[in-house]
C-alpha cells in the first residue's frame, strides 16, 4: 500500500504515488530553472505541463488510476531530460520564477454517452456501473434494482446475461474518458 | 570509458538548427497538433525527444509565424491547433532558397565542382 499524492497538471486532477510526484516535481522544477523567466519561458512550461498531462491521460491515468513512478520515469523519456532545455538560471526554479499557470480554456463539449462495462467498477461484469455511467446515475441504485429484477421477476437474470454478453467492454483511454465523463455528469 | 561520438553529436546540432525550418515546413502543409509534428518529426527521425519542440513553438507563436487556437481533447486537457501564419509562409520562402543555396554550396565545397555543372542525375 503507497500513500498518494493529487496534483494539479494543466487544469485536470492526477493521483499520484508519493515517490512518483517527487520525482515529476524535481523534474519540473529543473526544467523550470533552464527556462526563461518571461512569458515565452512561463508559456512554454505550460505547454510542457499540458504534454505531460496528455501522456498520462493517454496511459490510463484517471481519478481511480493512480500515476507510478514507471510511467512518470517513461513520460521523461519521451519529453527528454531537463538538459535539452538549456543552461541553468542561477536563483531559477519552480517556487522562484512566476509561473501563472493560467489553465488551457474549458470548452464545454456535448456529451458522448455510450453503454459500456466498467471492468474498474465491478460485482460480476460491469454491467450495472456501465449501465448507472450511460444513465449518470447512481450505480449502487442500479445495483439495487438489478438485484430486484433478478430475483423479482424472472427475466432479469436473462437481462443481465444479455447485458454481459452484448455490451462492449471499456478498453481503450477513450473508453474510460466517456465513462468518467458519464459519471462526472451525475448531478 | 569509450570515447564520445563527435560525429553524433554534430549531427545532433546540425537537426536542432533546422528544426524551425522543419516546423514550418510541416505547418505549410496541414494545421496541426504538436503531438502530430512530434510523430511526423520522429518518423523521419530528426528528433528523438518532443521536449525541444515546444520553446521553438512559442517562439515562433511570438514572432508572428505561426498561430494556434485552442481545440478540446475528449480524453485530456485541451490543446493548441497550430497553423502557419502568411508572416510564416512568407519567411518560409526565405528559408526554401537559403536552404537551396547552402546545398549548393556544400556541394561546391564537398567536390570542387559547381552545381550548375553537375547533371540532375550526379545531384
Amino acid at each position: 500500500m503507497k500513500k498518494t499524492v493529487t496534483a494539479n497538471i494543466s487544469g485536470i486532477a492526477f493521483t499520484l504515488d508519493e515517490d512518483a510526484y517527487t520525482l515529476l516535481y524535481s523534474y519540473l522544477d529543473d526544467i523550470a530553472s533552464r527556462l526563461s523567466n518571461n512569458n515565452e519561458g512561463r508559456e512554454t512550461m505550460e505547454d510542457i505541463e499540458s504534454r505531460i498531462a496528455e501522456h498520462f491521460r493517454n496511459n490510463g491515468a484517471s481519478n481511480i488510476r493512480v500515476v507510478n513512478i514507471e510511467l512518470v520515469q517513461k513520460v521523461i523519456a519521451l519529453i527528454g531530460t531537463p538538459e535539452i532545455f538549456g543552461e541553468k538560471r542561477a536563483g531559477g526554479g519552480y517556487e522562484k520564477t512566476e509561473y501563472t499557470h493560467t489553465p488551457p480554456p474549458y470548452i464545454p463539449t456535448p456529451l458522448i454517452r455510450k453503454l459500456l462495462r466498467d471492468p474498474r467498477n465491478r460485482v460480476v461484469g460491469g454491467v450495472c456501473s456501465g449501465l448507472a455511467a450511460y444513465f449518470s446515475a447512481d450505480t449502487l441504485l442500479i445495483r439495487v434494482l438489478m438485484f430486484i429484477l433478478i430475483w423479482g421477476a424472472g427475466v432479469g437474470l436473462l437481462f443481465y446475461i444479455l447485458l454481459w454478453i452484448f455490451v462492449p467492454k471499456a478498453k481503450t483511454a477513450e473508453d474510460f474518458a466517456i465513462l468518467d465523463e458519464m459519471q462526472r455528469r451525475r448531478l | 570509458m569509450a570515447p564520445i561520438n563527435n560525429a553524433d553529436n554534430i549531427k545532433a546540432q546540425m537537426r536542432k538548427g533546422i528544426l524551425e525550418y522543419c516546423i514550418l515546413s510541416i505547418l505549410s502543409r496541414n494545421d496541426a497538433y504538436a503531438s502530430a509534428i512530434i510523430a511526423e518529426l520522429k518518423e523521419s527521425e530528426m528528433i528523438v525527444v518532443e521536449g525541444t519542440l515546444y520553446p521553438i513553438l512559442t517562439r515562433q507563436k511570438n514572432q508572428g509565424l505561426l498561430s494556434y487556437r485552442w481545440e478540446e481533447s475528449p480524453q485530456g486537457p485541451p490543446r493548441k491547433y497550430y497553423s502557419i501564419t502568411e508572416q510564416g509562409k512568407a519567411f518560409l520562402e526565405q528559408l526554401d532558397i537559403a536552404w537551396n543555396e547552402l546545398v549548393g554550396q556544400i556541394y561546391r565545397i564537398r567536390t570542387g565542382n559547381d552545381p550548375e555543372n553537375i547533371t540532375p542525375s550526379q545531384k
